[in-house]
């Protein structure tokens, strides 16, 4: 039995027993703690997707599940005035459904200032935030009740049958089943790949056209409404609510649990709340020492499973990503179809005889120091264009500016007859420019294919509704995109690695890979920094017939390369750069003659090419 | 023998990347390692500086076994790292990260052995030389792969060993980065190199291995391997005009 089935077996029988659970267990006391397993699960799932998936900690949750469960009391007591509502029990699933609306929406107001901020910054911003929420729900008296909170908030009714304890455990289970699903179908998708793709590396995910601050807010919202959501049924359980459920612990609690189950694990949030929220029930015989029982327990297990609970059972490197049939991979095909499709830009531009990039005048200095002065060159439609100096010359610097990272002093920058005007780092992908990266920038252990698939970003027609919901539509994207990716990688040369973790990838692999994501976001222009360091001359021979079908393709690219082999069998034109100064243009015949090419880059002695 | 491999076997999870090999660097020679992408190479260097577990075999450095010793111990020992991708403190000025380097030469008291070797490697680079105040995260790739190269010298290794030392350097440089190393070993430094500009590497070389998939495919005297024709063929490229 593969583990995958085993997965499937441990959790058909797990369901089974808790949804017997009820039946078998004498009172309602245990009922009553896996109602609040539940609960607080949904609040940590969100928050996984949020802190373990996404990387952003936040502190404040406690105060998005008050939000939640304040809205969802206050509504459904205020429409106890309606006899009818009443009578048909909505008002309760109404409440709930508000203080879900209302959660996310305080999210979007926390998340829009404060996504600006990143790491450390962000986890303040968001205890301040809790902070204010639990002095407010202290003083508004008139409102929140204060100190004593709201009392007789309605139990959950259908029709005139009043959900008591056994039967709101269904409500719950089903609850925590329904997010456990929503998690895994976010996070098994698009925009779970998005969102790691974000935490690994904001430069290259904007590299490829990813709004990363958009991004972040969307996650930071959908958090809140697990935590909205989460607070609604708690409010409804407890009957009433208070300022104290929601103190600065409880958020603590919630990330708590979520590192001791296993951050950016689907499982991770469950078993991290039912252990934190279990045990100390299970320590009542250490009465006095308890709670230091407790402290060391979680400490120990943090210190033997970095990863926490679930980290164990995590999918080794190699395995196949969830969600994609992978049937062996075809050696004889290698055609670049993605890259050759219709609906690629490179292709459809018909304009061979206008220049697809113009520079003119191009300047930059950082503090006193000229990186770049008054540069300026043309590529056209597949034409490759390379750019040789010493090191610091301010060939990396040139690349930075044309996609957007840098802003030039002086200088146009021209696309296809238009004014270039990279306003941010994803807007240049938009505009058909990609690039590699001089010091790799990938996306973690993400799969090699998963990395591909995240350069698709511009060309997704999948909206967050696919993917939380799995629609037909969604998943044949997903499996298109896959099927695509994959011959990207084949015509990249990676063909045996579509399943290998990224960073298992050796270094030139790595380089390939790269090269293979910013074509997914079909260019018109491709920027190489460096592409062959690191690659055994086979490699670069293989990167060669690469870069020359792409040439055939008519996509422009801009070559920032050492390897003197390969600048001279591939570039149309070389222009090479000293001080930021150009010191000689023209073919690579012309180019490897030049004196002061020679004397600044090359060397006198020619024993070694 | 000054480092001695014995049928080390690595991997990651279940993964196994290194299966097996055996090899030894002799003391005052350049050996250096040649293979494709993935062959196992950086691996072989990471494990031997104690940054990575070996699964089962021994790695000797100067007849003490240190196949369970911390990367800290092993660079203390005279085993000396140059990482592919320059990892310098960016934060850090070139001058102190070069310090950095000279850490323990400089607690040792030797300041102005230390000062002197520091000029004949700002001699060496006289890019880095320009640059020796500003932030090491500022400069350029190059550069900071010349620095991170610098810092690992001016420690005064008894076995260095570089991964890619040629990453990302100019023509020019890489030619007098190769004398360097010359000059290196005939001061009485041992090397062991990784490089995928083989023929550059075996132009200085005494001796070679050659991997692939994590097993040593075949290995030799630099005379020996420049005559075997399937290493000419895969790792040196068919357009030969040297």
């Amino acid at each position: 039995m593969s583990a995958h089935m085993a997965g499937r077996w441990a959790l058909s029988v797990g369901l089974l027993l808790l949804v017997m659970a009820p039946m078998v267990t004498p009172g309602t006391y245990y009922l009553f703690m896996l109602i609040l397993v539940f609960i607080y699960s949904v609040v940590a799932i969100g928050l996984n997707i949020l802190a373990g998936y996404g990387g952003q900690i936040s502190l404040g949750h406690a105060a998005l599940m008050a939000m939640g469960a304040y809205t969802s009391a206050l509504v459904s007591k205020g429409l106890e005035v309606s006899p009818m509502i009443v009578a048909s029990g909505l008002n309760v699933w109404i409440g709930m459904v508000a203080g879900t609306i209302v959660a996310s929406v305080f999210g979007a107001l926390l998340a829009y200032p404060s996504l600006r901020v990143k790491g450390p910054y962000l986890a303040m911003v968001t205890i301040a935030f809790g902070w204010v929420i639990w002095k407010i729900l202290l003083e508004w008296v008139s409102v929140t009740g204060g100190e004593l909170g709201i009392t007789a908030v309605p139990k959950a009714r259908i029709g005139s049958f009043v959900l008591t304890t056994p039967y709101y455990y269904y409500i719950a289970l089903a609850a925590v089943v329904m997010a456990m699903i929503l998690q895994r179908n976010l996070i098994q998708s698009e925009f779970g790949r998005r969102l790691q793709a974000v935490k690994y590396s904001e430069i290259a995910a904007a590299s490829v056209g990813i709004d990363v601050y958009h991004e972040k807010v969307k996650v930071f919202i959908i958090s809140a409404a697990f935590a909205g959501f989460g607070g609604a049924l708690f409010a409804h359980q407890q009957n009433f609510v208070n300022p104290d459920s929601f103190e600065f612990f409880s958020s603590i609690f919630f990330l708590l649990a979520v590192l001791f189950g296993g951050a950016g694990t689907l499982a991770g949030p469950l078993i991290g709340v039912a252990v934190l929220t279990l045990l100390p029930e299970l320590l009542h015989d250490f009465d006095r020492i308890r709670l230091i029982v407790y402290g060391v327990f979680i400490l120990v297990t943090l210190y033997v499973l970095p990863k926490g609970v679930a980290g164990v059972f995590q999918r080794r490197p190699g395995s196949v990503a969830p969600g994609f049939s992978v049937e062996p991979i075809d050696k004889n095909r290698s055609d670049p179809a993605p890259v050759a499709g219709t609906d690629n830009p490179a292709v459809v531009s018909d304009a061979q005889s206008s220049p697809l990039l113009e520079v003119q005048g191009l300047s930059k200095a950082f503090g006193g120091l000229t990186a770049l002065a008054n540069f300026s060159f043309t590529i056209m439609p597949g034409q490759v264009h390379a750019v040789i100096g010493p090191n610091g010359a301010g060939k990396t610097t040139l690349i930075n500016l044309l996609s957007g990272f840098y802003k030039p002093d002086a200088g146009t920058i021209r696309i296809l007859g238009n004014p270039l005007k990279i306003s941010s780092l994803h807007a240049a992908a938009r505009l058909g420019i990609s690039r590699t990266f001089q010091t790799i920038k990938l996306f973690g252990d993400m799969s090699s294919v998963e990395n591909v698939m995240v350069g698709f970003e511009l060309h997704s027609e999948t909206r967050l509704w696919d993917s939380l919901f799995r629609t037909g539509r969604g998943r044949n994207q997903e499996q298109l995109r896959f099927e695509e990716a994959k011959s990207l990688m084949e015509f990249v040369g990676l063909g045996d690695h579509v399943n290998t973790p990224a960073n298992a990838l050796s270094y030139g692999h790595r380089r390939l890979l790269e090269i293979a994501r910013a074509l997914a976001v079909r260019p018109r222009l491709l920027f190489l920094d460096e592409p062959a360091a690191g690659l055994v001359s086979e490699e670069i021979d293989t990167l060669k017939d690469l870069i020359a079908s792409l040439r055939r393709l008519g996509i422009g690219i801009l070559l920032v390369e050492h390897h003197m082999d390969l600048v001279s069998a591939i570039s149309d034109h070389i222009t090479v750069i000293d001080y930021g100064q150009v010191i000689a243009r023209g073919d690579p015949a012309s180019i490897q003659r030049d004196e002061r090419v020679i004397e600044a880059y090359l060397g006198t002695t020619a024993d070694d090419a | 023998m000054m480092l001695d491999v014995e049928n080390l076997r690595v991997g990651y999870g279940s993964l196994e990347v290194i299966k097996g090999i055996s090899f030894n660097v002799r003391e005052g020679e350049i050996v250096t390692i040649l293979g494709s992408n993935g062959a196992g190479k950086s691996t072989t260097l990471r494990t031997i500086s104690g940054l990575h577990r070996a699964g089962s075999g021994r790695i000797a450095f100067n007849g003490e076994d240190i196949t369970r010793s911390s990367a800290a111990r092993i660079a203390g020992s005279g085993l000396c790292m140059v990482p592919e991708g320059r990892q310098l403190f960016p934060d850090h000025t070139v001058l102190e990260n070069l310090e950095l380097g000279a850490f323990r030469r400089l607690r040792a008291g030797q300041s102005r052995a230390v000062k002197q070797d520091m000029d004949e490697l700002l001699e060496m680079f006289p890019r880095i030389r320009e640059r020796v105040n500003q932030k090491a995260g500022l400069l350029s790739g190059g550069e900071q792969q010349m620095v991170a190269l610098a810092r690992a010298l001016i420690s005064r290794p008894k076995l260095l060993m570089l991964d890619e030392p040629s990453l990302g350097l100019a023509p020019i440089l890489v030619r007098s980065l190769f004398d360097t190393f010359k000059k290196l070993r005939d001061s009485g430094v041992t090397l062991l190199l990784v490089e995928q500009m083989a023929r550059m590497a075996l132009s200085i070389c005494d001796r070679a291995y050659v991997l692939e998939s994590g097993t040593v495919m075949t290995s030799g005297s630099r005379e020996e391997i420049l005559d075997h024709p399937g290493v000419l063929e895969a790792y040196l490229g068919k357009a030969v005009n040297a």
